[in-house]
């Protein structure tokens, strides 16, 4: 498929999932309303709802699916493994550590930008070690084996972070880092995050002839005139950057990065970099299709965004491995 | 002169308590491993009787008698603590540390687990097993009365005045017919909206509802602590703020109501407290 | 014509090279071999700028540029084995050879496009042009390999083992490839071979990588003796001739010392 149709589609499904999550909600209103709404015409009430409540969850939405979407493509392409994908492989866990601290340690009212600035940072160092453990190889047994150590200890320093909190209760919330939601969050929320996941996603889009190279292996990339250091700290930091935005305003919501790649790779003939943009938009389409689902499924308290994604990415994933394992590559 | 008899109940169980304390120090050496048992301990034993509170015992947002909790001994709830201070009664949550439960009764310690009940009735029932079990029957019964007493007047006062209110917590929960805080707000003479909304039980708002169908009153709890917490993004959302800013609004402490203990009435004080206070009507309160 | 002058490099404080050196006419297909161990696949890729080294690398007696890009259009390598890490097209597998031309949006142009069109059709691969890298044979994938370092149209063209693991025809091939686009666009062309006749039937000039750091460089009937070859390798070779070019038979089995002198 060529890139620009694929991308015109793209796009067009996001709109129609959009103008979907902006019409669909928990209070029935209608359309004609939402419409006006989010001009800020009409009944105010309506243009509260829309503006305040739907717009920014949808805005959010785009924004987290889509780096999430981008990240796995670039660390896929990075990793050369298919397998590779940020919640996967410990990096959304490390960012979560650095959100929970700021969180819960009062940095986060010190700075709006502290709670992104330290799930970064977390986000960063775990993209890192990965790096150094599975880059040389790209097996995937040794990057699935590392993101599992990387996780459960990234995991494991959360709760003992939320132990150490002078809230009492913060290691019940544990279960909210882990899954992630879109639910309730405002407008601050989805600015905040918006500068760091540009960043980061236009630095990722910008190593997509590196990320080619890269498929010949790691001398013939060089050979061919690619800066082999200066990718890998654009992959990983423009990662860290999107995934940590990410995780510091809506937790961690798996399998987006590692689902969104792989159904969209034969259609870009499976080059990692013409993967990068259409990964992107497919992220936002998945992410904003999984919380418009999570608003409809009619539960007391709403299904967590994360388990919705980890329910759909988990069983991918299995059988992801079964075909690596079968096929050469 | 209200507050001065509400005073007088509260200082007359804690009165009964200390002397009769003295004379009978045949009560079992207690402890508890929830703040909620805290509160009864505080309220029903003998200084000298309690071995151990819970550690959120002197948490000033969380439990009602923080101050008196400051004097004793406050430990992480384990069977091998309480055994090695030589306990005799526990207090714990009916919901929570079934194992350290199993454990300390297999070592002969008597364990009141404290459930979670919903109407004062039920409460007085709860008060009544743990003065029993403290070997202090009739402190039970002098803590039933007066918190009888006690909404009794609440009752007659009718503060609410049938004025419809929504209970919310800052994560969006909310309350209607039969649970506890039902009960409180139904003392005071509060109509409860989520019931009027036909709901029931322990319930919960979404935004955009609240948005677009305000309450005219509200009723908020927990909404003071100053712990961080994710759960809290309703009562933070700009969108809520804007609404809550222009509607009456009750806060009543957390403390009176972490749980459903005798203390309750004071959630109910608290709240007909605060209604005395709200300017008298509330029709002007829809608008963006 | 290249020269490298001088390489002396370490690998973990091991010294791998010390001192080598080579020259490669343009227009002439050069073979580097040796044993085992000597360096070869080391010294080529010394050269072509992916080892830090010690030494002097030159092009028609100007340095190599530092920038990467502008090194990477002046010379092009072809690693050994011939592993594709995603299953692209044969076309979309060549045309990255265009990489180092490409301008800051990757845009390819015409001439990327004429350049890819040109070596899919030199190397006979026009017709697999839409299969997929892991569906095709060995030597189909070796003639891809060859065709997407071909496609960067550098005057100078490394290819570590490009006939390994390939049947005599195909081995043939791919030499055959190699020599044209020596003679036709001028290139200067390096090769490692481990196939003693392959380079005696298929190279001008050959460079011999002795395990003593010593480099014996000549035509092939200059390096290819018996008293050298023995040397080299601690086996005994018989040097025949076959319409004038040289047929190299290594005698089987000599004595366990040299075995152990000289093994891998």
């Amino acid at each position: 498929m060529r890139t620009l149709p694929l991308l015109s589609s793209l796009a067009a499904a996001l709109l129609v999932v959009s103008v979907a999550g902006l019409a669909i909600g928990y209070a029935p209103l209608p359309p004609t309303g939402v419409i006006a709404g989010v001009f800020g015409n009409g009944d105010p009430l309506t243009v509260a709802v829309v503006r305040e409540i739907r717009l920014p969850r949808l805005l959010l939405g785009i924004e987290v699916g889509a780096a999430l979407g981008i990240a796995g493509a670039a660390l896929q392409g990075l990793l050369r493994n298919p397998l590779a994908e940020p919640g996967l492989i410990g990096v959304s866990a490390s960012a979560g550590l650095g959100a929970v601290i700021a969180f819960y340690f009062g940095f986060a009212a010190l700075s709006p930008y502290a709670l992104p600035a330290m799930a970064m940072a977390g986000a960063l160092v775990a993209t890192g070690i990965v790096l150094a453990v599975a880059a040389r190889d790209g097996g995937s047994l040794t990057l699935i084996l590392a993101g599992i150590a990387l996780s459960s200890l990234a995991i494991a320093l959360t709760s003992l972070a939320m132990n150490l909190a002078p809230n009492p209760y913060a290691v019940t919330e544990m279960l909210l880092w882990l899954m992630g939601s879109l639910k309730d969050r405002t407008p601050a929320d989805a600015l905040t995050a918006f500068p760091f996941i540009l960043a980061g996603g236009g630095l990722l889009l910008a190593t997509g002839r590196g990320l080619d190279a890269l498929t010949l292996g790691e001398d013939a990339a060089r050979s061919m005139g690619v800066d082999l250091n200066r990718l890998r700290l654009a992959v990983v930091g423009g990662s860290a950057a999107a995934v940590g935005a990410s995780v510091a305003v809506a937790g961690s919501i798996g399998f987006v990065g590692l689902v969104v790649p792989h159904l969209l790779r034969p259609l870009v003939g499976h080059e990692p970099g013409r993967l990068l943009l259409p990964s992107a938009l497919g992220g936002a389409v998945l992410v904003t299709l999984a919380d418009l689902v999570s608003r409809l499924i009619p539960t007391a308290q709403e299904v967590m965004l994360g388990v919705l994604t980890s329910l759909v990415g988990a069983p991918f994933f299995l059988f992801l491995i079964l075909r690596v394992r079968r096929e050469a590559w | 002169m209200r507050r001065l008899t509400l005073r007088l109940t509260a200082a007359c169980v804690l009165a009964a308590a200390v002397p009769m304390g003295r004379a009978d120090a045949a009560g079992p050496r207690a402890a508890s491993a929830t703040v909620c048992g805290d509160q009864y301990l505080l309220a029903l034993a003998d200084p000298g009787q309690i071995a151990a509170l819970s550690p959120q015992a002197g948490d000033p947002w969380l439990s009602l008698l923080a101050g008196e909790a400051a004097r004793h001994r406050q430990v992480r709830p384990s069977a091998e603590t309480y055994l090695s201070l030589g306990v005799g009664v526990v207090l714990a949550n009916a919901w929570s540390d079934h194992k350290t439960v199993e454990l300390l009764e297999r070592f002969g310690v008597r364990v009141v687990r404290i459930p979670l009940v919903e109407r004062f009735e039920d409460i007085e029932t709860v008060t009544a097993t743990i003065a029993e079990a403290l070997g202090h029957p009739e402190r039970g019964a002098v803590l039933n009365d007066a918190v009888r007493r006690r909404l009794a007047a609440l009752r007659a006062e009718n503060a609410g005045a049938g004025r419809p209110a929504l209970y919310l917590r800052p994560g969006g929960g909310s309350a209607a017919a039969g649970t506890f805080v039902d009960a409180v707000m139904t003392a005071t003479g509060l109509t409860n909206q989520a019931t009027a909304d036909g709901r029931s039980g322990w319930t919960g708002y979404d935004l955009e509802r609240f948005v677009l169908n305000p309450p005219e009153m509200l009723v908020t709890s927990f909404f003071e602590s100053p712990d961080r917490s994710v759960r809290r993004a309703f009562g933070e959302h700009p969108a809520f703020l804007r609404r809550a800013a222009i509607t009456p609004t009750v806060a009543v402490p957390g403390k009176t109501w972490v749980c459903s203990g005798w203390f309750l009435v004071e959630a109910a004080e608290a709240l007909a407290g605060g209604l005395r206070r709200l300017p008298p009507s509330s029709s002007t309160n829809r608008g963006p | 014509m290249l020269s490298a002058s001088a390489i002396t490099l370490r690998l973990g404080g091991r010294p791998i090279l010390d001192g080598a050196g080579f020259t490669a006419r343009r227009g002439a297909v050069t073979g580097l071999i040796g044993p085992n161990g000597v360096g070869k696949s080391t010294l080529l890729r010394a050269v072509a700028g992916l080892l830090p080294h010690g030494g002097d690398v030159r092009f028609e007696g100007q340095p190599l540029p530092a920038e990467s890009r502008a090194r990477a259009r002046l010379l092009g390598y072809l690693p050994q084995g011939h592993h594709v890490h995603w299953p692209l097209s044969v076309r979309r597998t060549v045309a990255l050879g265009r990489l180092p031309h490409l301008g800051s949006l990757g845009r390819p142009g015409r001439t990327d496009e004429d350049a890819v069109e040109r070596v899919m059709a030199a190397t006979g691969i026009a017709g697999l042009a839409a299969r997929t890298v892991p569906t095709l044979s060995g030597g189909e994938r070796a003639r891809v390999m060859l065709g997407r370092v071909l496609a960067t149209d550098a005057p100078v063209l490394l290819a570590d083992e490009p006939t390994a693991a390939l049947d005599p025809g195909h081995q043939l091939r791919i030499m055959a490839l190699l020599r044209a686009e020596a003679v036709e666009r001028h290139r200067a062309v390096v090769v490692v071979l481990h196939d003693l006749s392959l380079a005696a039937r298929c190279c001008d000039d050959l460079v011999l990588l002795m395990p003593d750091r010593r480099v014996i460089a000549g035509d092939v009937a200059a390096v290819l003796t018996p008293g050298l070859l023995h040397e080299a390798y601690g086996v005994s070779f018989a040097v025949t001739r076959a319409d004038g070019i040289p047929v190299v038979l290594p005698q089987c089995a000599t004595t366990a010392p040299n075995m152990i002198q000289f093994g891998d």
